[in-house]
């Protein structure tokens, strides 16, 4: 009955209305006058509207009594024009980028950047869109001050370490927290067979709507135990209303093969010859048996066979990607779909990534109160990745410095060279052999998405939830041929692992919003809810050898089953989270946070912790008192104080365990095989930051700077036992850490007119690391070449700070004893005497650390009219790099490898100055050894981004019915300059900055084209 | 209404959160238990047991650097210039206090003594036959294991029993900072342990475990190494004479064929007989072998195995080779010269001319099973008797047992007829030969405190003149546990 009457009532209404009314016209266009099409015009309070034509003009007819027209266009701001007494209008929208008020996302939520009272750092999609990466946490590199992302390897869809002000931890992982689209997600290398992967590879740049890093505890602390590390929220594209925009990308391009330091240039034949005749005699071998070994060993020594490795394991690699996406829909539903494809060939031989990616985003809402929607990514990669990181025969990267130059890779009839004499691959392998023959296959298929729903209970007070799955599924098969390297011995041998990672996260909240005080003036945001996350792994390993034909490479095709085994994995978090923030007049900011957590992975009676954060901010500029500071246009004072917890360790230990898998002649066995510590629980970490924006000259020059200290206490240790109890560590919550550093942002225009602007984007930050305190009765631990030392007082009373924890710790060399060419070390850390006896000399701390002192990234862009320049460096200044291959490249203590240029100065004669010692074949001198010799200055600036581009006018894009076009070239890693000459390796070696023999970086010089339309 | 509504959403909302926390947290491991819960029955034991001895498999122990060192160490082995990187301090005779592969030894030898705790500690099970077999089991490889330990960090017992030992460890406690004591305490364990054992073991399982007179043997051996004659000659003679082992004949122990081919890729050469089989024998069979360390096709060290330090077959490292004259120690009818096949100069990178290849790990490759390494063997036991007998005057008997050994291996050989001193040189040159590579001559070398040059490089020739007293003899005791337990002392270095 009553919806009759409700109808009848419509009509009645409408009806009234056919009487009155009248046609009024107009133009829309933006603020450059170019004619705006498909906005839409709406007559307010009525359903009456239209949309433009393409000429941007439109004609409505609309009831008598109505006054005000809404316009709106997508990416314009809407504007309400006045009709009374007209009949004709011409409309100018702005964009909604300068007029609307950038948007960031934070934890659980958005806030407008100007009311942000965290330190937040955003990166656009666009900076992180189309570049020639695998994955966006590459592209983070230089982006971000305090965010140090470093790479180690130049294999496409390798893993990268970042780190977020500092090293968070010492035993567990400091690693930041990824969420995507609220959704925290495995991330890492998840491979267990391949050198490297990344979960991340899977994710299309080009997806990527902007990425938020959360790095104080105020704006963490809401992660609780997942925190510590910071937080790297990426928020993928979403559909927007309007008319349906598609925009199509393609890049194509070629890797090579960054420059080898001068020092390490491999000795080429004749070089190579003269070293190791000088160094047999030096050592008391008789010509004739250095002429034997010569024929016999090393075969052609005229010079006539100089095999240049370099160019032997590396090629031009192609590269390409395309991406094809859509976004658009209607007030009530949106959708945003995209595909991608992406192709890297590495500059090395055999290492390869391909990637087909596909989104679907969509959104609905039914009414204004409600609205739910599903998200669902679907990539597929297939990557190929030689065997390195390390002295793996197999390596190509191994067979550059190894491998003699007269090694010939071809036989005469050129065939590959697999023979195995002493002066062939009797050891070492081919690598052309085994790129050809051996494969390294990873396929990894994911799926993340989510579902989420969200509904207006009242107004102001929201309910949403949102349940999202990452499923990762790696198939991964190595195969090594039965005729040379590694599956010689088994005459083939095949090994094919199944990983399967199923996650989900299910997040509800109730977020309610109040604007109090008859002003409004005073508004409240808070934030109720609970996660729930589960993570759950499965494992099946096989492998065989004994190969029927070496054309098949999968394990059916073997005779002998040599591992067939399943073994799964599974960790869970149980949370509640409550956030309050209050601001007023948008001058003075008050928040907190509070969250507790429950993990499985520490004991029942340690399951719960809880985190608390405090924020607060004085938007200064908005006080009267400066309305007479002109030059100021934003002055912003911000303070916070946070907990969070790191819980990264292994999903069971904490229990005392008996252990299966210990088998012995075709039995089953175990053993007692975790020590356990039923008091374990996360490491607590305590942030205070100090934070101060500036806005200079109508905010031409923007300023961003952050003082913060962060304690790690309780820190994750593996405590060291004595190894005579039967276990060498055990997992205990002792000791505590410090990071403290300043990061600075400066974005400027020092010019901007009509047909020439020049931004500038700096970013800097300094970081010190020290361990505060160590388990009791430490006070250093030796870990590899690194010495972790807390505080001490010694027998002088005189006190000592703690040390960073990648301080090198070794012996310290004092070059060349000019008299007869020994090596000579310094006897202790005074520097006092030397010692050509290596175990004479004691190990000390040498000051020198694997952490960079500064870092960050500088950008210059160039636009004149329609063409831009872009270049974008990296910089990294105060670390030691160490180059851990050393034994064998240097010297020859192993004279039947390759070696490094630098020997060419060796010690010759008496009264030589050089840092080379004379060169004794086989020596056991230990000239070769650990020292710090071979510790080379990290100090770089690398041209990470060389970009060029034109952008199409309006006029020639009109032309072609799209909407926008832009070409580009762009050259990657194409220069870097470096500031030790003795430096054997490429400065960017990981976090430890340790080399190992990881593929090479690329030079990428690539080409491309966006068009939209 | 309004209130009412949030309330119950709300409430909805956080149910399933405060309801089931705790259960949802708990996850347990898919691949261990509680180890109070592991050892309830017969057959756990078992299992426990197993995973001791797949402890003993480590490349730190008997899967590689315990046999390596007690050649290379020796006048025996050497690692040649062209090498891969391992065992150089060892062949130059140079050690510091972090060397990883000293480290090894000490921290594997003791996570052993800690498994075969969890053995022999288990509580609540009936002592049936089995569960008494197996604790006797666990018994002697802790006995072996501390034996191992006494001998490679602490001054030979024939020198100085009041030196400092190593720690005897005989339950787990995460506490203990244990202390040296001295050489003397530990050998009177390992003589209780080996008795015990002796006297619970009824079962015999095959040569992939520990027998009651695989016990015995290691006994004879530990006597021996104490100089303590008397109990050796009882302890040998009591497995010689009860045991039932035999020893095989010359044509079942060494048989060579095909050949090496260029130095290893293309071999095809096998020793054949005793030592090319890696079988590991079952209870019906009794020669030879008292006990061994097994490798399978399932359960190895892949390229860690010890085959592959020693051969370059299908991609291994073969760093260490034999010296010249050992292999110039073997008659050309005694079979033992087919372990130590030689390829030209060409074939072997660094070498200039002939090399000596110890072809006592013939299958670290293939499909099929693999090398076992050898603990206690019989031959070994009846020169401890015969060196027994020599030092307790009783020459006869040393030479006829002497002579079984040296006969069993050349037939042709008509047998020593020394006497003396000369009478203990054969004996010592007799368990050279015999038990090359098996990380034997060290052990010999150290405990009669005898001098010898060690080859360090054979091209171009660089040595080491090797006295009584040197620090290398011993190993340092390792920086991790001097860093960790303030009651170790160190060893010179």
């Amino acid at each position: 009955m009553r919806k009759l009457l409700f109808v009848l009532v419509a009509v009645v209404f409408s009806a009234t209305q056919l009487w009155a009314q009248r046609n009024v016209t107009g133009k829309v266009t933006d603020d450059k006058d170019s004619p705006i099409a498909n906005a839409s015009v709406q007559a307010k309070g009525t359903t009456v509207g239209t949309v433009t034509k393409t000429d941007g003009t439109f004609s409505l007819t609309v009831p008598a009594n109505v006054r005000i027209l809404v316009i709106s266009s997508v990416g314009m701001e809407a504007q309400e024009i006045n009709i009374t007494g007209k009949t004709s209008v011409t409309v100018s929208l702005k964009s909604t980028d300068k007029a609307m008020e950038e948007v960031v996302v934070v934890a659980y939520g958005t806030s407008k950047k100007s009311d942000l009272a965290q330190s937040v750092t955003k990166v656009s999609g666009e900076k992180v869109a189309q570049v020639p990466f695998s994955s966006v946490d590459q592209i983070l590199q230089g982006k971000a001050a305090g965010v140090q992302s470093v790479t180690s390897s130049g294999q496409p869809g390798a893993n990268q370490t970042v780190r977020i002000r500092g090293i968070g931890s010492f035993s567990a992982s400091s690693q930041p927290l990824y969420v995507i689209d609220g959704i925290q997600i495995n991330t890492g290398d998840l491979s267990r067979l391949n050198t490297t992967s990344n979960v991340l590879a899977s994710l299309n740049p080009d997806d990527i709507e902007s990425i938020s890093i959360l790095k104080d505890a105020a704006a963490v602390s809401i992660y609780g135990a997942r925190g510590a590390n910071g937080v790297i929220i990426v928020t993928t594209k979403k559909g927007k209303a309007g008319k349906t925009q598609m925009n199509f990308t393609a890049e194509l391009g070629s890797n090579s093969l960054t420059k080898i330091p001068d020092a390490a240039r491999p000795l080429n034949s004749t070089e190579w010859v003269t070293l190791y005749r000088e160094s047999y005699l030096n050592a008391g071998g008789s010509q004739a048996n250095l002429t034997a070994n010569l024929i016999n060993n090393i075969g052609d020594t005229s010079g006539a066979t100089n095999i240049d490795w370099i160019k032997t394991i590396s090629r031009n690699g192609p590269q390409q990607q395309y991406n094809l996406s859509a976004s658009g829909g209607d007030s009530k539903t949106t959708f945003f779909i995209s595909g991608g494809y992406f192709k890297q060939s590495a500059s090395t031989i055999g290492a390869d990534l391909k990637r087909i990616s596909n989104t679907i985003n969509l959104d609905h809402s039914p009414n204004s109160r409600f609205s739910f929607g599903i998200s669902l990514k679907t990539s597929y990669n297939k990557q190929s990745t030689p065997v390195t990181n390390g002295g793996f025969f197999a390596s190509p990267i191994l067979s550059i410095w190894f491998l003699r130059p007269m090694q010939n890779p071809y036989n005469p009839d050129g065939s590959l060279n697999i023979s195995s004499l002493s002066k062939d691959f009797s050891s070492t392998y081919n690598p052309l052999y085994i790129a050809k023959y051996d494969q390294h296959y990873l396929y990894n298929l994911q799926e993340f998405g989510d579902i989420h729903a969200k509904y207006e209970i009242v107004k102001n007070l929201k309910f949403s939830t949102k349940l999202g799955m990452q499923y990762d599924n790696l198939e991964e098969y190595n195969y090594n041929n039965p005729f040379h390297g590694d599956g010689k011995a088994a005459n083939g041998r095949g090994y094919s692992y199944y990983s399967r990672y199923f996650l989900y996260d299910w997040v509800n909240q109730l977020d309610y919003h109040l604007s109090a005080l008859k002003s409004k003036d005073l508004n409240l945001d808070a934030t109720v809810g609970y996660e729930a996350l589960t993570s759950k792994a499965y494992f099946i390993s096989a492998s065989a050898t004994n190969y029927s034909t070496p054309l098949l490479p999968l394990s059916v095709n073997a005779s002998s089953v040599t591992a067939g085994t399943a073994t799964a994995a599974e960790y869970a978090f149980a949370s509640a989270f409550s956030r309050v923030s209050l601001n007023y007049k948008s001058k003075y900011y008050l928040g907190a946070s509070y969250r507790s957590d429950g993990s499985s992975r520490f004991a029942a009676s340690n399951l719960y912790g809880s985190f608390i954060g405090i924020s607060s901010a004085w938007s200064i500029i908005k006080e009267n008192f400066m309305a007479g500071v002109k030059f100021l246009s934003d002055l912003k004072l911000r303070l916070s104080y946070g907990q969070t917890g790191n819980a990264e360790v292994s999903n069971y230990g904490w229990r005392q365990t008996f252990g299966y898998g210990a088998n012995y002649n075709g039995l089953p066995g175990g053993t007692f095989n975790n020590i356990g510590n039923s008091d374990l629980t996360w490491e607590k970490n305590k942030q205070t930051n100090v934070g101060v924006d500036f806005g200079l000259f109508k905010n031409r020059v923007n300023v961003i700077f952050d003082v913060y200290k962060k304690k790690s206490d309780a820190l994750l240790f593996s405590v060291p036992l004595p190894p005579s109890t039967g276990f060498s560590t055990i997992s205990e919550n002792i000791g505590s850490m410090q990071n403290k550093g300043v990061e600075l942002t400066i974005n400027a225009t020092p010019v901007s007119k009509k047909n020439f602007t020049w931004d500038i984007s700096w970013n800097f930050t300094h970081n010190k690391n020290e361990m505060l305190k160590l388990p009791p009765g430490q006070t250093q631990i030796i870990s590899g070449q690194f010495l972790i030392r807390g505080p001490y007082t010694d027998n002088l009373g005189v006190h000592h700070a703690g040390l960073d924890i990648y301080q090198f710790y070794m012996r310290q060399w004092a070059g060349v004893d000019p008299a007869n060419g020994n090596p000579l070390w310094y006897a202790d850390s005074t520097k006092k005497t030397t010692t050509s006896n290596y175990n004479a000399a004691a190990r000390v701390v040498t000051g020198k650390s694997a952490l960079p002192k500064v870092y960050g990234g500088f950008s210059n862009t160039f636009t004149y009219k329609t063409v831009s320049i872009s270049a974008d460096f990296y910089y990294n200044f105060g670390n030691y790099v160490e180059d851990t291959w050393n034994a064998y490249l240097f010297d020859e203590v192993n004279p039947s490898y390759g070696k490094y240029a630098i020997n060419l100065t060796r010690w010759q004669k008496p009264g030589d100055i050089t840092n080379v010692p004379k060169l004794v074949y086989g020596s056991t001198n230990f000239s070769n050894s650990v020292s710090t010799r071979f510790l080379f200055k990290g100090d770089f600036i690398r041209l990470r981004n060389l970009t060029i581009s034109y952008t199409a006018p309006a006029s020639f894009t009109k032309q072609l019915h799209v909407s926008s076009l832009r070409f580009y070239v762009r050259g990657t890693n194409i220069w870097t300059k470096i500031y030790d000459k003795n430096m054997t390796v490429d400065p960017e070696q990981g976090i430890a900055s340790q080399s190992n023999l990881n593929i090479l970086y690329n030079k990428a010089l690539t080409g491309g084209l966006s068009l939209g339309f | 209404m309004k209130n009412k509504i949030i309330y119950i959403v709300s409430l909805l909302a956080l149910l399933p959160f405060t309801s089931c926390r705790k259960g949802y947290l708990d996850k347990k491991p898919p691949s261990a238990l509680l180890l109070t819960d592991a050892i309830k029955s017969e057959g756990d034991l078992s299992v426990a047991l197993n995973g001791v001895y797949a402890s003993l498999r480590s490349t730190n122990l008997y899967g590689r650097t315990l046999p390596v060192k007690g050649d290379l160490m020796s006048d025996n082995a050497f690692v040649t210039t062209s090498n891969s990187g391992r065992y150089i301090s060892m062949n130059n005779f140079v050690f510091t206090s972090t060397d990883a592969d000293v480290a090894g030894v000490w921290g594997s030898a003791y996570t052993s003594i800690k498994n075969a705790n969890t053995v022999i500690n288990a509580t609540g099970l009936s002592p049936t036959a089995n569960v008494n077999q197996y604790v006797g089991e666990a018994l002697a490889i802790r006995a072996l294991m501390l034996f191992e330990l006494v001998r490679n960090f602490s001054k030979p017992y024939t020198v100085d029993q009041t030196a400092p030992g190593v720690p005897v460890i005989t339950t787990f406690d995460q506490n203990t900072k244990a202390s040296r004591g001295t050489v003397k305490q530990v050998y009177t364990q390992i003589i209780n342990d080996l008795e015990q054992a002796y006297s619970l073991m009824t079962i015999y399982r095959g040569t992939g475990y520990f027998s009651k007179y695989a016990a015995r043997a290691l006994e004879a051996r530990v006597y021996q190494n104490m100089g303590d004659w008397a109990n050796a000659k009882t302890v040998a003679l009591d497995v010689v004479n009860n045991s039932g082992w035999v020893l095989l004949s010359a044509a079942s122990y060494v048989n060579p064929s095909g050949s090496l081919g260029t130095g290893g890729a293309n071999a095809t050469y096998s020793p054949g007989g005793y030592w090319a089989n890696a079988t590991t024998q079952t209870s019906s069979s009794k020669n030879e072998t008292f006990f061994e360390v097994v490798s399978d096709l399932l359960t190895n060290n892949g390229f860690d195995q010890i085959g592959f330090i020693y051969l370059q077959v299908g991609g291994g490292y073969g760093d260490i080779l034999g010296n010249v004259d050992i292999y110039n120690l073997y008659s050309a009818t005694d079979v033992r010269r087919g372990l130590m096949p030689s390829v030209p100069a060409g074939y072997r990178s660094g070498q200039a001319g002939t090399t000596y290849l110890n072809y006592k790990y013939p299958n670290p490759a293939g499909s099929g099973d693999h090398d076992d390494t050898k603990i206690v063997r019989l031959s070994d036991v009846i020169l401890i008797l015969s060196e027994a007998y020599a030092r307790t005057a009783d020459e006869t008997n040393a030479k006829l047992k002497l002579n079984q050994v040296a006969i069993a291996r050349d037939p042709s050989f008509t047998g020593y007829t020394s006497t003396g001193a000369q009478l203990i040189t054969d004996i010592l040159n007799e368990r050279r030969k015999e038990l090359a590579f098996e990380g034997n001559r060290f052990w010999d070398l150290t405990r009669l405190q005898m001098s010898w040059t060690k080859i360090k490089n054979q091209n171009p020739l660089t040595t080491v003149s090797v006295a009584p007293g040197m620090p290398p003899l011993l190993f340092p005791i390792p920086q991790g546990e001097l860093d960790t337990n303030p009651n170790m002392t160190p060893n010179p270095f």
